[in-house]
C-alpha cells in the first residue's frame, strides 16, 4: 500500500492533480461534477506539457548533433519552456513540489512581508521552480531540502521583485492596481532607467511610429519560433554536411531533415503550452480565490501582454532592440571564440523584449524603448552563460533559461553557496 | 453560451482572464461554457463569444473574424468584464 502511494505521489501529474482537488473540494459552490473535471484536466494538462517536453527534448537533440559537428562549439537555444522540458525525466517530482510550495510561499510572505504582490503567471514560476531545483540538486541537497528552499526563494521572488517595477507601472498604467509578473522583473526596471537618459523625449513616444506588416509575423508564437527555428537548422545542417545530418536522420533526405525538425519542435512547443495552460487552471483558480480571501490590500502580479495594450507599437519596438541585441551578441560569442553561443529565441525577445519596450517608452519615448530593449536583449543573451556549467552538468544541453531574474537569482544562490 | 478566451501563447493571460470570467458568471449565474487557448484555436472555434485583451481583440476584428469579440483593457477589473459581456449574455 505503502509502495503503492509513493508511486502514484511521486508522479508530478497526479501531485499536482491532487493539489487541485483539495483547491476544489476546498472552495465553496464547486460540485462533484467541477470537482471532477478541474481534477481530471489537471493531471491530462500535465500529461500534455511532459508530451510536448519529450519531443522537444528529442529535436534539440538532433540540433545538437549538427551544430557541434558544423561549428565545434554548443549551440544554445535559450527559451525556458525547452531547459524545463529537458529536466522533466529526472527532476520533475522535485520541480512539481517547489512550485506548489512556491505558490503557498508567496501567500505567506504576501501576508507578512510589505510586499502585497500576488504573482499569477503560473508558467514562469514552473520554469523559476525548474531552475532553483536544478542548482539547489547540483549542490547536493536533498529532494526535501531542496524542495523547501526553492520554495521559499520562489515564494520570496514572486512577491518581492515585482515591486522593483512598480513605480514605472504607475506610469505605464495609470494607476496601483496591477503589477508586472513575470521573471524579467530586473531587466524591466533595469530598461525603465535606461529609459529616464532620454526623458527630455519622453513625449516621442512609439505609438506614432508606422511599422511594415511582416514584423506583425512575430506576434506569432508559433510562427516566430518556427522561422527562428527552421533558420538555426538549416544553418546547423549546411556546417555539418551532408554525411553527418545523413547519419542521424534515419532515412530522411538531409535537407528534408531540418525541415522537419524545425517544425516538429514548433508543434512541440504549442503542444507544451497548452498542457501548461491546461493544468494550471485550477490552480491559479485556487490561487486567485485564497488571496482575494485572506490577504487583503493584495495586488496580482500579472503576465507582460497585459501591459501590450497601453503602448502596442513599443512591442515592436521592443522585440527588434532586443533581438538586434541577442544577434549582436551571437557575433561576440563566435569572434572571441567563447565555448558556448546562445541563440536568442524569437518568442522570448517577443514578450520579454517588448515589455522592455512599454518600460523603456514610459519613460523615454521611443529612445528609451529601444535603448532599454537592448539592454534587455544584451541581460537575455550574455546573464545566462554564467549559469550554464551548472545546467549542463545537470543534463541540460542545447537549452537554456534567458530570463533575467532566474540568472540574477541563480548566481546569487550559487554564491552562497560557495561559502560553505 | 460557449465562450473562449484567448491570448497569444494561450499560457499566461488567458488563464487568468478565464479565471476572472468564470467568476463574474457565477456571480450573476450566467450559464457560461469557457475554454481558454492561444489565437490558434480561433479559427476552429464554433461558440458564441471570444474574449481577450483589447490590442489583440482589435487585432483579431481587423482579420474579420465572424464571432463577437470582446477586448478587455484591464484584466483585474471585474466590473469591466461584466458591463462588456452584460449585451450578450442571453443571445
Amino acid at each position: 500500500m505503502l509502495k503503492f502511494l509513493i508511486s502514484l505521489f511521486s508522479s508530478p501529474a497526479i501531485l499536482l492533480g491532487a493539489v487541485a482537488f483539495i483547491g476544489l473540494v476546498s472552495q465553496k459552490g464547486k460540485d462533484a461534477t467541477d470537482v471532477t473535471k478541474g481534477t481530471i484536466k489537471t493531471i491530462v494538462g500535465f500529461l500534455i506539457f511532459q508530451i510536448g517536453a519529450s519531443t522537444i527534448t528529442t529535436t534539440l537533440q538532433s540540433f545538437n548533433v549538427l551544430f557541434k559537428e558544423g561549428f565545434h562549439i554548443h549551440g544554445v537555444i535559450a527559451a525556458p519552456e525547452a531547459a524545463t522540458a529537458m529536466a522533466q525525466g529526472k527532476y520533475g517530482f522535485v520541480v512539481a513540489l517547489t512550485l506548489i510550495l512556491g505558490f503557498a510561499m508567496n501567500l505567506v510572505f504576501a501576508r507578512i512581508t510589505p510586499f502585497k504582490n500576488i504573482f499569477f503567471t503560473g508558467g514562469h514560476s514552473l520554469f523559476f521552480a525548474c531552475v532553483l531545483a536544478l542548482i539547489l540538486k547540483f549542490e547536493g541537497l536533498n529532494d526535501l531540502w531542496a524542495i523547501i528552499f526553492g520554495g521559499a526563494i520562489l515564494g520570496f521572488c514572486s512577491t518581492a521583485l515585482p515591486a522593483l517595477c512598480q513605480p514605472f507601472m504607475r506610469k505605464i498604467t495609470g494607476g496601483d492596481a496591477q503589477a508586472i509578473g513575470h521573471f524579467n522583473m530586473i531587466g524591466y526596471a533595469t530598461s525603465g532607467l535606461v529609459g529616464t537618459l532620454f526623458k527630455k523625449h519622453a513625449d516621442e513616444t512609439t505609438e506614432n511610429i508606422k511599422f511594415p506588416k511582416f514584423l506583425s509575423l512575430f506576434k506569432d508564437f508559433i510562427i516566430g519560433v518556427a522561422i527562428v527555428m527552421l533558420i538555426m537548422f538549416y544553418i546547423a545542417t549546411f556546417a555539418a554536411g551532408q554525411v553527418a545530418t545523413a547519419k542521424i536522420s534515419g532515412g530522411v533526405h538531409w535537407l528534408v531533415f531540418p525541415l522537419i525538425q524545425a517544425l516538429t519542435f514548433t508543434a512541440a512547443m504549442s503542444v507544451l503550452m497548452y498542457g501548461v495552460g491546461m493544468f494550471l487552471e485550477e490552480i491559479t483558480n485556487a490561487f486567485v480565490a485564497i488571496s482575494t480571501k485572506y490577504i487583503p490590500g493584495s495586488r496580482p502580479a500579472l503576465d507582460v501582454p497585459t501591459i501590450f495594450p497601453y503602448a502596442p507599437t513599443a512591442v515592436l519596438v521592443g522585440f527588434i532592440g532586443s533581438y538586434a541585441a541577442g544577434l549582436l551578441g551571437i557575433v561576440i560569442m563566435t569572434v572571441f571564440h567563447f565555448s558556448t553561443v546562445i541563440i536568442p529565441a524569437a518568442h522570448i525577445c517577443f514578450f520579454s523584449g517588448g515589455a522592455a519596450g512599454v518600460f523603456g517608452n514610459s519613460t523615454g519615448g521611443w529612445r528609451g524603448a529601444l535603448a532599454g530593449s537592448f539592454v534587455m536583449g544584451l541581460m537575455l543573451s550574455f546573464l545566462p552563460l554564467l549559469l550554464l556549467p551548472v545546467l549542463q552538468q545537470m543534463g541540460i544541453q542545447g537549452s537554456t533559461f534567458p530570463n533575467v531574474d532566474y540568472n540574477v537569482i541563480g548566481i546569487l544562490l550559487k554564491q552562497v553557496f560557495s561559502i560553505f | 453560451m460557449k465562450v473562449l478566451v484567448t491570448c497569444r501563447n494561450g499560457m499566461g493571460t488567458s488563464t487568468m482572464l478565464t479565471v476572472q470570467v468564470r467568476n463574474v458568471a457565477s456571480k450573476n449565474g450566467w450559464d457560461v461554457d469557457c475554454e481558454h487557448a492561444s489565437l490558434d484555436a480561433v479559427g476552429s472555434f464554433r461558440g458564441d463569444l471570444i474574449i481577450s485583451l483589447s490590442d489583440v481583440a482589435k487585432e483579431l476584428e481587423d482579420e474579420g473574424v465572424k464571432t463577437p469579440i470582446i477586448g478587455i483593457d484591464s484584466l483585474m477589473d471585474s466590473n469591466e468584464i461584466e458591463r462588456k459581456m452584460t449585451p450578450y449574455i442571453g443571445k
